[in-house]
């Protein structure tokens, strides 16, 4: 090649990383949200509506109310493709950002990466309904909230919800139940929470793994019509469940005996087998539909004007409204954090981390915000980080979700001492200690 | 004019036969690992460590390894994903299990399990060449995807089967800060990397590149197929093994199998072929491309599109980093089918005449 | 076979057992037919066929009887070329006929050299594929021409000689059976003067037509019961016509030397972009049609890519020169795979399917290289 391509060459590069070197020190005067997503990949069509929640809320959050306090909020979203070293690299890029608030990473496999690290860097993360489930422990994990659930909550919820369609948790007896979940730390998280109620109570628990992404599950739902269980259920993310409710169609599997996990449980899901997913039921957090007022508000404040980040019918679905469930509770968290560490200010992590400790979220407060009737209260405090553990059944009636069930609770007398030593097998691991009481005032 | 080697005498055996035998070449070695050990450090911040830096030498330690199989052995390998996992796994379970193990020899016996994976799936390239070798490969890759999915003692039991390591620390020192870390790495690096080139210099590594070349005339005039291959499987496997556990270890923190897929592989293909197979340099260059061009990308392309008033998403940038990735990939197999390393080494030979024209 | 002759004195010409030294395995004479199932020769006979529909017999539709004489001729001369060059089978045939106002049919008659009627028959299919993808030459052509003008104009010169009462015969004929009968001279006349229309295009389309049909009927002679069923001949007949497009067409076997080695491909004219070109487009049109079926069942995202990366052991175990091998490879692999999940998978914990495929590839790839169909490439080292 000739030397002056190479000299023109060389300059772009140069160019390019000199286009990276901006750490120009800004002073924050905006709360920063980073936004990890993946709009690409096998499981961007569950991920692109969870994104665009965030983003309408945010959006709604500076239109409606100028920011919080007058602090505005901004934002900046990068693509992860659900892949934990892209998630790690957009991490690092988005940390340093000035005004900072907290971190969503919207998937397992980053959330176990990134919990190494905001200990360090001393940014909190939200993993509502997903991630670590031992770190529900907020004495042993200072910076992870999972709010609303984890998988351990999930599973037990959906087994008191079959127990108490069978008319008790005695007659699980004999019972057949098999688990076809995706072959990664997001799908292996529910079983010692399983297998622990398999031994309770009796029932014969099966267990199918299937290779991400997800899209050969044939052998799979072979084997369950060889073995024929009394229920299964379907722990899967992405393209992973469409494929998994199209098979159980093909074998012949009846849907009304499939349960599946709240990331198995949103209409991109369903949407492509229609009537042919009738009578699945899934786990719900929330509502979803546009009747809410937060919806509402959004759609006037945000769709309304044009600045919609996703197209108008997404706005108000399951995974739509967990996204904007999930804006929230960072923004009342900052807010929180401003009442004690100064109004209209821009909170720094460790703030925003305190503000996310002490949330306390009653039904009134829910109402004023524009939730009413989306999500159960949630109050946090220093040894719980998951606020509420409330969800219900809904199921799918070819054309839209309706409930199903009351709101169940998972049962604390199972979770806690798996947690506890769940938690401290961690801290051992880590060699790391347990917070002191007076840490939590802090 | 500056880059020739007039007057340069060499008086003992020794003195010619050194890697670097003019001395400006010499000179300009020793100023790059200032640079890289010294000045890099001072002048970059937090995040281009962390982000571009240390995968960068990550990467071209994996490179290396990588072109030594592929580019001076000529065995095409696709499962270089799963060698860099049993590294990472192998080093994992000496660190844990074995209490008090430094770091460096955990490293070590790490990459002593992938050259035994290596070897053991290195096996069919003494029947089979070509397209039926990256085949071979690929049933290694997807056989240790799932062997860290399944097998529980391999990942300590951990109920998630996503295992992290930390407080890692060599001498007493704690390696935590993203310059510690970029430390680490490089040391690891130069030795390697020096040591490889040695390797490629001497008798093995012309047997490799005559087991390249034509093997039915290298294994005529004497060369024994099976030692030289599997020894390139070995040494490759080795290398790639350490940088495994490096990637693991020090980059990601805590990982699960599927860190290691199949992606991994072919961006390591690629990064030697981008490179230039058959040159150590080529590594370099290689990991340079592919680590830094998506970040640019990133940063540099909705800018670009900007200007011509068009919003692009971050799905947007994510697909024309693959589309870009590909034509760039294709563009510089037929402009330059050797490589990176080769426009640098026409480059150094144009030096030596500059400014005279011949 | 051996005949017996006796010579004009009467006697027979030479003894038996001379006949028998020289290699004769059967005799017959004037009264005796021989029945020996050694001699008798296999005969396949198969017939594309249309329904029989009422023609204007005038003289264009003459003309297009003169265009099919010309591409049969042409097909039979590369039949034959093809059998004298080595083929696999003694003789083949083309021949089109509207029998007994009943059917109008293409007949493709063959014998194969010895009892493998299956590589004889796919060797006439394919010199037919041959002509049916491609135009013929102008070379070809004109040599057909030549020899039917020498036919035509030779019965002229010998109607001179023919009877009368022929001649008055031929008339009645034609007033009998409402068709129409030509003198020699109209024959030749007419023929001269459409030398013009014997174009390549207008005889690949009177080829394509030929062998167009609704139905296709075989009858297979063999000397002895048993040899061949029915299924067995139905299945020959209904071979795919990609695989025959690969084994046995020019293209196909330009293809095929491309794949072995490019500058040697080249050396004999074989233009290696437009084979690239084919290759290409080929490969895209039947991935195009994999993605469609899969897809119609489970929707199409990107992540199939991991699901297509399965082709390569596929083809490793059906043999890399093979369509017939990559096809009998698929269903093993995509079978295998899934039996493979559901009763060894919960032995070893499930998920075996993602390597199974190419751990197969593997294993074959130690014990037999070529896989399955393909040709053996002896390369050891």
């Amino acid at each position: 090649m000739k030397l002056s391509k190479l000299v023109i060459a060389a300059a772009v590069v140069a160019a390019g990383v000199s286009s990276l070197t901006t750490s120009a020190f800004a002073q924050a005067k905006e709360q920063f949200f980073p936004l990890l997503s993946y709009r690409t990949g096998p499981y961007a069509p569950n991920g692109v509506p969870w994104a665009n929640g965030k983003q309408d809320y945010i959006k709604m959050i500076n239109a409606r109310d100028g920011g919080i306090n007058g602090v505005k909020l901004t934002f900046e979203e990068c693509e992860t493709g659900y892949a934990t070293d892209r998630g790690v690299e957009c991490y690092e890029r988005l940390k340093s950002k000035p005004g900072v608030a907290l971190f969503d990473p919207q998937a397992t496999g980053i959330t176990f990466a990134l919990t190494e690290k905001v200990p360090n860097d001393k940014i909190p993360l939200i993993t509502l309904g997903y991630g670590l489930s031992v770190a529900q422990d907020g004495m042993a994990f200072k910076w992870n909230f999972p709010f609303m659930g984890s998988y351990w909550t999930g599973a037990d919820i959906l087994v008191q919800h079959i127990a108490k369609g069978l008319g008790g948790l005695d007659k699980l007896k004999g019972k057949k139940i098999a688990l076809v979940y995706h072959d990664s730390p997001f799908g292996k998280e529910p079983i010692p929470l399983l297998q622990e109620r398999a031994r309770m109570h009796g029932f014969e628990l099966q267990m199918l793994p299937v290779t991400a992404p997800g899209v050969e599950q044939k052998a799979t739902w072979l084997q369950v019509r060889q073995s024929k269980p009394d229920f299964v259920m379907l722990w899967g993310w992405g393209v992973m469940n469409s494929t998994a409710l199209k098979e159980a169609q093909a074998t012949g599997y009846p849907r009304d005996k499939m349960y599946g996990v709240w990331w198995a449980g949103a209409e991109p899901d369903v949407k492509d087998v229609g009537e042919g997913a009738k009578g699945y039921h899934a786990l719900a957090l929330n509502t979803s539909g546009q009747q809410p007022k937060v919806i509402q508000d959004i759609l006037k404040h945000v769709h309304g004007k044009g600045q919609g980040t996703g197209p108008k019918d997404e706005v108000g679905q399951v995974l739509y409204t967990r996204g904007v469930i999930i804006q929230m509770l960072g923004v009342e968290a900052v807010r929180r954090a401003q009442e004690r560490f100064g109004k209209g200010k821009v909170m720094t992590g460790e703030q925003v981390r305190w503000g996310l400790e002490n949330l306390a979220l009653d039904q009134k407060k829910l109402d004023a915000l524009g939730f009413g009737g989306v999500m159960r209260p949630l109050s946090t405090s220093c040894s719980d980080h998951m606020g509420s553990t409330w969800a219900r059944v809904h199921s799918w009636d070819g054309s839209k979700w309706n409930f199903s069930s009351d709101w169940y609770q998972a049962d604390e007398q199972i979770l806690k001492p798996m947690i506890k030593a769940g938690a401290d097998k961690y801290l051992a691991d880590k060699k790391m200690t347990r917070r002191t009481a007076a840490d939590c005032q802090s | 004019m500056l880059y020739r080697e007039n007057g340069q005498f060499k008086t003992s055996y020794r003195a010619d036969q050194q890697i670097f035998p003019i001395a400006q070449d010499r000179i300009a070695i020793a100023l790059l690992l200032a640079v890289a050990f010294v000045a890099v450090p001072m002048l970059a911040s937090d995040y281009i460590f962390r982000a571009i830096l240390i995968p960068f030498v990550i990467m071209a330690l994996a490179a290396l390894g990588v072109n030594i199989l592929v580019g001076y052995c000529g065995q095409i390998s696709l499962g270089s994903g799963a060698f860099m996992a049993v590294g990472a796994y192998g080093a994992y379970n000496f660190f844990v299990r074995i209490p008090g193990l430094p770091l460096i020899p955990a490293l070590i016996l790490g990459g002593l399990c992938a050259t035994l994976f290596g070897i053991l799936f290195g096996l069919p390239s003494l029947r089979v060449k070509g397209l039926y070798l990256a085949v071979a490969t690929l049933a290694a890759q997807f056989f240790s995807d799932w062997m860290f999915l399944r097998i529980k003692w391999l990942t300590n039991d951990s109920p998630s089967g996503s295992i992290s390591v930390n407080n890692l620390q060599v001498f007493g020192l704690p390696i935590e800060s993203a310059t510690s870390k970029y430390w680490f790495c490089l040391g690891i690096l130069v030795v390697v990397a020096l040591l490889a080139k040695n390797l490629v210099r001497g008798a093995i590594g012309r047997e490799w590149m005559a087991i390249r070349d034509m093997d039915v005339a290298a294994a005529v005039i004497g060369i024994r197929p099976m030692y030289a291959k599997l020894s390139a499987f070995a040494v490759s496997s080795f290398i790639v093994g350490m940088a495994g556990a490096l990637w693991a270890f020090v980059y990601l923190g805590a990982w699960e199998p599927a860190a290691f897929s199949v992606d991994l592989s072919f961006k390591l293909l690629f990064m030697v072929i981008i490179g230039g197979l058959g040159s150590i340099m080529g590594g370099f260059f290689g990991a340079a491309f592919i680590v830094v061009l998506p970040i640019v990308l990133n940063q540099f392309l909705p800018l670009l599109v900007g200007l011509f008033g068009v919003e692009i998403s971050t799905a947007g940038v994510s697909h024309a980093e693959l589309m870009i990735f590909g034509a760039l990939i294709v563009w510089f197999l037929i402009v330059e089918p050797h490589g990176l390393a080769k426009l640098w080494s026409t480059a150094k030979q144009k030096l030596r005449l500059w400014p005279f024209p011949h | 076979m051996a005949a017996l002759t006796k010579g004009r004195a009467g006697h027979e010409m030479t003894e038996i057992g001379f006949l028998l030294d020289a290699g004769a395995i059967a005799f017959s004479d004037v009264y005796n037919v021989s029945t020996d199932t050694k001699a008798l020769a296999r005969a396949l006979t198969y017939a594309i066929m249309r329904p029989w529909r009422q023609v204007t017999d005038n003289i264009e539709y003459n003309r297009g009887i003169l265009l099919d004489a010309v591409a049969q001729g042409i097909i039979n001369r590369r039949l034959e070329s093809r059998a004298r060059a080595g083929g696999s089978y003694l003789y083949a045939g083309v021949e089109t006929d509207k029998t007994s106002r009943s059917a109008d049919a293409t007949y493709v008659m063959l014998a194969p050299i010895d009892n493998q009627w299956q590589p004889a028959l796919a060797d006439v299919r394919g010199v037919i594929a041959d002509a049916l993808a491609h135009a013929p030459s102008q070379e070809e052509i004109d040599r057909e021409l030549a020899e039917n003008d020498v036919i035509y104009a030779n019965m002229v010169e010998q109607s001179r000689i023919q009877a009368g009462s022929k001649l008055a015969d031929d008339v009645v004929n034609a007033v009998d059976i409402r068709e129409a009968v030509a003198s020699p001279e109209t024959v030749l006349d007419v023929f001269r003067s459409m030398r013009a229309r014997y174009t390549p295009e207008a005889l690949h389309e009177r080829t394509k037509a030929m062998f167009q049909g609704d139905v296709i009927r075989s009858i297979l002679l063999t000397p002895q019961a048993g040899e061949a069923t029915p299924e067995q001949l139905r299945a020959a007949l209904l071979v795919g016509l990609l695989s025959l497009f690969f084994q046995k067409t020019s293209t196909g076997r330009a293809l095929r030397a491309v794949a072995d080695d490019h500058q040697a491909a080249q050396s004999i004219g074989i233009p290696l972009n437009r084979i690239w070109v084919i290759v290409w487009c080929v490969a895209g049109v039947v991935a195009l049609v994999a993605g469609m079926i899969w897809g119609s069942k489970l929707g199409v995202q990107f992540s199939l890519t991991t699901v297509a990366l399965r082709a390569l052991p596929v083809v490793i175990l059906g043999g890399l020169t093979s369509v017939p091998g990559a096809i009998i490879g698929g269903l093993i692999i995509g079978v295998g795979e899934k039996l493979s999940e559901v009763y060894l998978g919960p032995f070893v914990g499930g998920g075996i399917e993602i390597w199974f495929a190419y751990v197969l590839a593997l294993g074959f790839l130690l014990f037999r290289p070529q896989g399955l169909f393909g040709e053996k490439i002896i390369d050891r080292v």
